[in-house]
C-alpha cells in the first residue's frame, strides 16, 4: 500500500476528491438559510451550482474524502482494502481551511464530507465530527454541509454530526440485499438503514420543536399529498404505525393496457391500480426487506442541549444513492426499492450511480461499450415521474416488463400505452392529468393551469409556455382540435416519430439494420447496458 | 388610417417610464401607440406615415408609473418590468408599455396571462434576464487582492443585462463579513461592500476602469491552484462529455472564471 502521508495539501486534495469522485449527490439544495452576522455563508433553497467538469457533471461542494485508506473490501470500489492506490488523509483542520477559502472566492457552496473506513466506524465518524465542528464554531461556517453517517458507526456520533449538517445520506451501495451481500461482504442492509431511520425521525422531531428551519418536504411528500395519498412520518413510524399498502397496490398497475378507460380518467390510473396480490411477490420482497423492526432508532434526540439549534437537525434532509448495472437487478426492483424509500424514509432524493468497473474485478460485470450512462438517464427520469408527476412503480414497469425502453423516456412509453386516456384537451383537463401528457412538465402545466383563467389557449401559446410539443402533439388537443390532421394516431405511428427525433438513436438504427417497420414496443424491452 | 405615434426614449429607466407615461396621458389609443429606445441594438428606422416623439425624462413621471404599478397592478408585475428596462432587448419600451396597458385592465393576472403576445414577451425578456444573473451567482469567481492594505474579494463580470444588483445583494448576504468589490466591466459599474455594512453602487469612469483591469490575476495563486487541481481529478474519464458541459456552463461565462485560465 502506497501512503501519501507527507504528501502536500495539493496531493492530498486530489487523491481524496479523485477517489469521491464517483458519489453523485452533489447537490446543495433543500434548505434556505439567511447569513448571519460575522459568520460566513448562507444557503439556497434550489442549490447553486459553481461549476461543470469535463465530464459535465455539476460541481457545487467541496466533494472530498477525509481519508481513502479503507478497512471494507467492497468489490465495486476503488478505495477497497486490497487496491494498491495512493492513499491520504486529510487533518480537520485542511479540510476548513480548503472549505473557506473555495467558498470565500465563490468556487464552492459548501462541503461534501465523504470517507473510507479508518480503523472503525467509530473513528472514522469521530473525525467526520471533529471536523464539521470545527468548521461551524471555529471557522463560523454558515454554508452548506452535506456528510455520510458510516454504516455501524454509534447511534450519538450520527446524532452529532446532524447537528452540524444539513443534508446526511447512507449509501445503499446496492439496490438488493443479495448484492450487497455479495460485493460489500463487510456490510450489511440493517447497518444501512439504522441510521437512515434514526436521521428520519431525528428530522421529525427537530421539525416539531423548531419548525422547517429554512428546510423544506421532499418532492415526493408533497406530491403524495396532492393526490391525497397517505404519507408515514418518523413520527409515526416509530409509534408502530400499519405497514403501508402503497407498494402492494403499486406492483398491480402491471397490464400496460388493462388500466382504466374513463374518459379523463388518469387518475384512476394512478390510485385505483386493482389488487392482484401475487404479481411480482419475489420481486417486492425486496422493497419489503427495507422495512426495521420499530425498535430501531427510537431512542430520538438526546443532544439538544449540547447544541446551536439554530440550523435544526439535518434540515435539507437525506439522500442515499445506488450503483446501477453491477449486481444484474432489473429496473423494475431498482424502482421499487427507491419508491419504498421515498415512502417510509422520507428521503429528498434517490441517486443513481451507473456503474463503472475499475477495479477490473472478474467477478463484476465487465461493460464495454463503457457505464450504463442511457439506463442511467432513463432511471433518474422515472425517479421524477415518481416524485413531481405522481406516478407509481407499477405503473411504469411490471414483472413481466421489468426494464425500461431504452429508447423512449419512461412517459412516453407510459403514454404509450395508455392511449385510451388521450389526447387530454388542454384548456380542460386538471393539472396531474396535465402532467401525464408527453412534452408537459411540471411548469408548463403550472403555466397552463394559471394562463386558461383569462383566455383559452392554442397550440402557439403552448409553445412559448415551454411545452414540447413535438412530443406533446400526438395526445393533446386545443378547443378540441388536434394540432395537425394525423391520418391515423396509433401506437406505432408515435413511435416511430418520438423514436424518429433523436438523431443518436436513428444512427443505432441504421447500424443495427432494424428498419422502422419491424420495430414494435414491446420487443425492444432490452437491457441498456 | 390613423397615424402611428411613436415615442422615442433614451435607454435609462428614467427616460423609459417617462414614456409610458406620457404615452398613456395622451389618450391616443394603445394601438396606434409605439415606445422606441434608442440603444445600438435597436435598428433606427423611421417609418413613413407616423408621428415622432421625443421624451423628455422626468423623474416624477417615473416614481408615478412605478408607485401605480406596484398598487394597482402587483409587486410581481413591477419586479417584471423593472428586470425589463434593465436587460438589452431593443423592443423593450414598448413591450412594457403593453404590459402595463394590460395589467391595469386585467389586474394581478396579468403576469400569468401568457397567451397574450405582449406578456409572453415580458416573461421572456424576464426569464432571460434573471437566468443570467443567476448564472453570475454560480460562476462569479472572486480572487484576493491587496486593496488599501486590506484583503479584499475582487471579481469581473461581463454580464449583458444589468445584474450587478442582483449579485451585490447575493454576496452581502452570503460575505458579510469580508470586504468584496464586484467589477461589471460591460456597463463600467461597480459594487462595494465593507464587512456588515450594505453595497453601494458607483459609476465608473474610464480611468478607475482601467485601474479595475489591472487588478485582475493581481491576488495570491495558491487557492486557484489548489481549485485547479479539484476541478481536473474531480471530472471522470469513463464519461467525458464535453457537449453537456458547454451546455452547463456557455463558453463565454469562462472568460473570468479561474479553472478555465
Amino acid at each position: 500500500m502506497i501512503f501519501a502521508e507527507h504528501a502536500s495539501l495539493e496531493e492530498k486534495l486530489r487523491i481524496l476528491s479523485d477517489a469521491a469522485k464517483y458519489d453523485v449527490a452533489c447537490t446543495s439544495s433543500g434548505v434556505s438559510r439567511k447569513g448571519k452576522d460575522g459568520q460566513i455563508g448562507n444557503t439556497s433553497a434550489a442549490g447553486i451550482c459553481h461549476s461543470f467538469s469535463a465530464d459535465g457533471r455539476c460541481i457545487s461542494l467541496l466533494k472530498i474524502l477525509f481519508t481513502n485508506e479503507c478497512i471494507y473490501n467492497c468489490k465495486y470500489c476503488i478505495n477497497r482494502a486490497t487496491n494498491d492506490v495512493p492513499r491520504a488523509t486529510f487533518t480537520p483542520e485542511e479540510v476548513c481551511e480548503l472549505t473557506m477559502e473555495f467558498y470565500r472566492r465563490n468556487y464552492i457552496e459548501g462541503l461534501f464530507l465523504s470517507s473510507g473506513i479508518i480503523q472503525s466506524a467509530d473513528h472514522t465518524m469521530e473525525l467526520i465530527c471533529q471536523t464539521l465542528h470545527d468548521l461551524r464554531t471555529i471557522y463560523r461556517f454558515h454554508g452548506y454541509i452535506h456528510c455520510k453517517a458510516i454504516p455501524g458507526a454509534s447511534p450519538e456520533l450520527v446524532e452529532l454530526a446532524g447537528w452540524y449538517a444539513d443534508r446526511m445520506s447512507v449509501n445503499m451501495e446496492l439496490p438488493t440485499a443479495d448484492g450487497l451481500r455479495q460485493l460489500a461482504p463487510n456490510k450489511d442492509r440493517r447497518q444501512i438503514l439504522t441510521p437512515m431511520r434514526q436521521i428520519q425521525s431525528g428530522m421529525e422531531e427537530s421539525r416539531q420543536a423548531l419548525g422547517m428551519k429554512g428546510g423544506n418536504r421532499s418532492a415526493y411528500w408533497h406530491t403524495s399529498r396532492r393526490l391525497g395519498r397517505s404519507m408515514p412520518d418518523g413520527i409515526s413510524q416509530r409509534a408502530g404505525a400499519p405497514k403501508l399498502t402503497g407498494l402492494q397496490s403499486a406492483s398491480t398497475g402491471a397490464g400496460r393496457r388493462g388500466a382504466v378507460s374513463k374518459p379523463g380518467g388518469l387518475q384512476e390510473i394512478s390510485t385505483g391500480a386493482g389488487h392482484s396480490q401475487n404479481v411480482g411477490k419475489d420481486i417486492m420482497k425486496e422493497a419489503d426487506d427495507l422495512y426495521l423492526p420499530s425498535s430501531a432508532g427510537t431512542a430520538g434526540l438526546t443532544q439538544w442541549r449540547h447544541h446551536d439549534t439554530d440550523r435544526g437537525f439535518v434540515p435539507a434532509g437525506q439522500s442515499t444513492q445506488m450503483i446501477i448495472g453491477a449486481g444484474g437487478e432489473s429496473d423494475y426492483e431498482i424502482m421499487s426499492v427507491s419508491e419504498a424509500l421515498y415512502q417510509r424514509f422520507d428521503l429528498k432524493r434517490v441517486f443513481y450511480s451507473a456503474f463503472i468497473n475499475v477495479n477490473q474485478d472478474a467477478s463484476l460485470p465487465a461493460l464495454e461499450s463503457g457505464p450504463p450512462l442511457r439506463r442511467e438517464h432513463r432511471l433518474y427520469q422515472a425517479d421524477f415521474l415518481l416524485r413531481y408527476y405522481g406516478f407509481e412503480a407499477g405503473e411504469l414497469l411490471s414483472p413481466s416488463r421489468p426494464n425500461f425502453n431504452v429508447f423512449l423516456d419512461p412517459k412516453c412509453d407510459w403514454a404509450l400505452g395508455h392511449m385510451e386516456s388521450f389526447p387530454v384537451e388542454i384548456n380542460t383537463a386538471d393539472y396531474d392529468t396535465l402532467l401525464r401528457v408527453p412534452g408537459i412538465g411540471v411548469k408548463s402545466a403550472g403555466r397552463i393551469v394559471k394562463a386558461r383563467r383569462t383566455g383559452a389557449l392554442d397550440y402557439s401559446h403552448l409553445k412559448k409556455m415551454g411545452v414540447v410539443l413535438k412530443r406533446a402533439v400526438y395526445f393533446i388537443t386545443c378547443n378540441g382540435r388536434m394540432m395537425y390532421d394525423f391520418l391515423k394516431v396509433d401506437e406505432d405511428f408515435i413511435t416511430r416519430r418520438l423514436v424518429g427525433e433523436e438523431k443518436e438513436l436513428q444512427r443505432y438504427y441504421q447500424q443495427s439494420q432494424i428498419r422502422y417497420q419491424q420495430l414494435s414496443l414491446f420487443d425492444f424491452a432490452v437491457d441498456a447496458n | 388610417m390613423k397615424e402611428m405615434r411613436i415615442y422615442r426614449c433614451d435607454d435609462t429607466p428614467e427616460s423609459i417610464f417617462t414614456a409610458v407615461y406620457d404615452a398613456g396621458k395622451s389618450a391616443y389609443g394603445h394601438d396606434h401607440i409605439r415606445l422606441e429606445v434608442n440603444m445600438p441594438e435597436a435598428e433606427q428606422n423611421y417609418t413613413l406615415f407616423s408621428e415622432y416623439v421625443d421624451v423628455m425624462p422626468d423623474a416624477d413621471k417615473m416614481t408615478k408609473v412605478l408607485r401605480t404599478v406596484r398598487r394597482q397592478i402587483s409587486q410581481q408585475a413591477y419586479e417584471y418590468i423593472m428586470v425589463a428596462a434593465g436587460s438589452r432587448q431593443p423592443d423593450k419600451a414598448d413591450v412594457i408599455y403593453h404590459f402595463i396597458v394590460y395589467g391595469f385592465a386585467l389586474g394581478s393576472k396579468v403576469t400569468e396571462a401568457l397567451h397574450i403576445p405582449c406578456v409572453q414577451r415580458m416573461f421572456e425578456i424576464y426569464r432571460k434576464a434573471r437566468n443570467e444573473a443567476h448564472y453570475f451567482l454560480e460562476f462569479i469567481r472572486f480572487e484576493e487582492i491587496s486593496w488599501q492594505d486590506h484583503p479584499v474579494l475582487y471579481a469581473v463580470i461581463e454580464p449583458e443585462n444589468e445584474v450587478i444588483d442582483m449579485v451585490a445583494d447575493h454576496f452581502t448576504d452570503r460575505l458579510n463579513p469580508e470586504w468584496f468589490i464586484v467589477y461589471d466591466k460591460s456597463h463600467a459599474k461597480a459594487a462595494f461592500h465593507n464587512p456588515g455594512r450594505r453595497w453601494y453602487l458607483r459609476k465608473l469612469e474610464p480611468e478607475e476602469c482601467r485601474a479595475l483591469d489591472e487588478l485582475e490575476h493581481s491576488g495570491g495563486q495558491e487557492y486557484a491552484d489548489l481549485w485547479k487541481a479539484f476541478f481536473d481529478s474531480i471530472a471522470i474519464q469513463e464519461r467525458e462529455n464535453a457537449g453537456l458541459q458547454r451546455t452547463n456552463l456557455p463558453l463565454h461565462y469562462r472568460k473570468h472564471m479561474t479553472e478555465f485560465h
